[in-house]
């Protein structure tokens, strides 16, 4: 717990004399006057490691971690106070210029020298607060929110950062060169000090800051890039993951209630195109299409055919042939097979050509094989079906059933 | 009256069709997408039949998905989901290969240039890449006939470019870039890995302190 104790002096120190720290840092540069009243409070701190004692000095100095740490508690509130002390100094710079006016009208020589110090002074100033603030964007960018361990946390601090950016930029905006220049007039003293020094000074800000704004954007989709880059990675790490410890793993969606969007993708062509027997990813779409054949032309099996063609068979009889459906067609021709191939086995294509089925040559084979496969034993004794096989030029070992031979067993 | 116009068109055919579309799959409809309020006049167009505009989570690419689906939309989005889930775990494996076979270890994004030549230098250096190519070329049931790592390669690319995954690219036929595909990939494994329940890194680590 030694640890612990040590964390816990140096924060209960913090927090105790917090006011001392802050004031220290924000207004003293870190240094701390030893006097009477803050003895023990200095004791304390520099017990608890947050500053050092330098010898033969008046003051302690405080740690540049403490330091550090400060300036990043009290960033928002220095923004704020900077954003107004920019802003009271120019009020005070034009009210200390309207004086120096009437001093030079009434021809005040001391009156002018005090204004004209004055406005250099409050120029000075306000460069200085500019600058300052400047340096915060520089050193952000510098360090790229390197104390930030989480990649979320650092992108919203530098979402956080450009917008305290647009609220500089909308400062410096309000101090443009003209407003100055008609402030000015043809003074030569107020010229050289608004006109060129002051405004040189914001114009230089004004690039520094555009030039941060930029830097700070690049960064926020580096960033988001990052974070992106992360949370993909991070869902195939747990997608292989999960393959490995369920090797059997198949994502089901059948109990889902409403498909989200990204599921809902139009399909008006990629349901109606036509497979490629001849490529086996369309196996499952050949397959799919036979079967929703079958079952949907089971109830059109007791519908009647409108129309009829007439086929020769090798008896030389006329047989009309319903063609309105391929449960029809498949029903008509297991019905006729008996006849049919009595002489020899009866082709499956030829049978497809005489009928004009609608769907193509593949589908006519695989849906007569799957109505043979759903026959009863008794019949299947009586059917027997033989392909016509060639090997196949594009899957190897394969081959390619270009014909089903069906003969019909009498008796 | 509006006269007849040859992007619109196309672009609303590949939307209806369920393409992906984005600047590497069809970059005139992308760009005239992003022109003026043609977007607008589609997503109305859309609209009247029944289906909105879309845009993947990382805003590269669009599509057009159906608002109410019917019985017959609902059998072609549970055959879809089908494929996607049974083709799930190669592409799991295909997209560690990816990050393997990247740089700074980043997982393939839409836009992203891929070289042949680069990614058959790493396999041939790498056994543990090369046993990733076999399980992916195994696991997506890809046919090839060769026993080398470039015939392997090529046919993974081929099927790649055959499913919209990537597009030759240039005139070498050696280079491709990733289309939107990958981002609608990401977008439905989000989707599985939330209906699933499947444990994100940081949540399996809470469970095993947990258990510890």
């Amino acid at each position: 717990m030694a640890k612990v104790d040590e964390a816990k002096i140096s924060a209960n120190a913090l927090a105790k004399h917090i006011d001392l720290i802050t004031t220290a840092c924000l207004e003293e540069n870190g240094q701390i006057f030893e006097s009477e009243k803050n003895k023990n409070a200095i004791e304390a701190i520099i017990k608890a490691r947050l500053a050092t004692r330098i010898d033969d000095e008046l003051y302690v100095q405080l740690n540049q971690t403490t330091r550090k740490f400060i300036q990043h508690a009290t960033r928002g509130y220095r923004q704020r106070s900077s954003s107004g002390e920019v802003s009271g100094l120019d009020t005070r710079l034009r009210q200390n210029v309207e004086s120096y006016k009437m001093a030079k009208r009434n021809a005040s020589i001391r009156d002018i020298e005090l204004f004209s110090s004055e406005i250099v002074v409050t120029v000075y100033e306000i460069i200085e607060v500019l600058r300052n603030l400047l340096l915060h964007f520089t050193q952000t960018i510098q360090n790229d929110f390197a104390n930030i361990a989480d990649i979320d946390l650092k992108l919203l601090q530098c979402k956080n950062c450009i917008a305290e950016a647009s609220v500089l930029n909308r400062l410096l905006s309000t101090m443009n060169i003209s407003e100055y220049s008609s402030l000015a007039g043809h003074e030569p003293f107020l010229e050289r000090y608004l006109s060129r020094i002051l405004m040189a000074a914001v114009d230089s800000c004004t690039r520094d800051l555009i030039d941060s704004t930029h830097r700070l954007r690049a960064n926020l989709a580096r960033l988001q890039k990052d974070f992106d880059d992360f949370q993909k990675s991070r869902l195939i790490d747990a997608f292989y993951s999960h393959y490995q410890r369920t090797p059997s793993f198949l994502p089901d969606i059948e109990g889902i209630e409403s498909y989200p969007a990204i599921l809902r993708l139009s399909s008006l062509k990629v349901s109606n195109r036509t497979p490629n027997i001849n490529d086996y990813d369309h196996i499952d779409s050949i397959i799919a299409q036979a079967q929703n054949i079958r079952s949907s032309n089971q109830v059109g099996d007791e519908a009647i055919a409108q129309e009829s063609v007439h086929i020769m068979d090798k008896m030389d009889a006329v047989i009309d042939v319903p063609t309105d459906g391929m449960g029809d067609n498949l029903k008509f021709f297991f019905d006729a097979l008996p006849i049919l191939s009595i002489e020899k086995p009866y082709s499956a294509l030829t049978a497809y050509q005489a009928l004009d089925v609608k769907y193509s040559a593949s589908i006519w084979l695989i849906s007569l094989m799957t109505f043979y496969g759903e026959m009863s034993e008794e019949e299947k004794r009586r059917v027997t079906p033989s392909f016509q096989e060639e090997v196949d030029p594009i899957f190897n070992g394969n081959t390619v059933i270009s014909d089903v031979l069906f003969r019909y067993t009498h008796g | 009256m509006k006269s007849f116009n040859p992007i619109f068109k196309e672009t609303i055919e590949l939307l209806l069709a369920g393409k992906v579309i984005c600047e590497t799959s069809a970059p005139e409809s992308f760009q005239y997408f992003f022109a003026g309020e043609h977007q607008q006049e589609a997503e109305n167009y859309l609209a009247q039949i029944g289906r909105s505009l879309l845009y993947t989570k990382d805003q590269k690419g669009f599509y057009a998905a159906i608002n109410t689906p019917n019985k017959k939309d609902l059998r072609a989005i549970k055959e879809r989901f089908r494929e996607v889930a049974g083709n799930l775990e190669g592409f799991v494996v295909l997209l560690r290969m990816f990050k393997g076979l990247s740089p700074s270890s980043r997982p393939i994004t839409a836009s992203e240039t891929i070289r042949e030549s680069t990614l058959l230098d790493a396999i041939t250096d790498s056994p543990s890449l090369q046993d990733q190519l076999d399980d992916v070329i195994h696991k997506l049931k890809i046919s090839q006939k060769g026993v080398q790592h470039k015939t392997k390669l090529k046919a993974l690319l081929s099927y790649l470019e055959k499913h919209d995954y990537l597009k030759s690219w240039g005139k070498s036929g050696i280079t491709y870039r990733a289309t939107a595909n990958w981002s609608l990939l990401y977008d439905q494994m989000e989707f599985i890995q939330q209906y699933e329940a499947i444990p994100l890194r940081d949540e399996q680590a809470n469970a095993q302190t947990e258990i510890i």
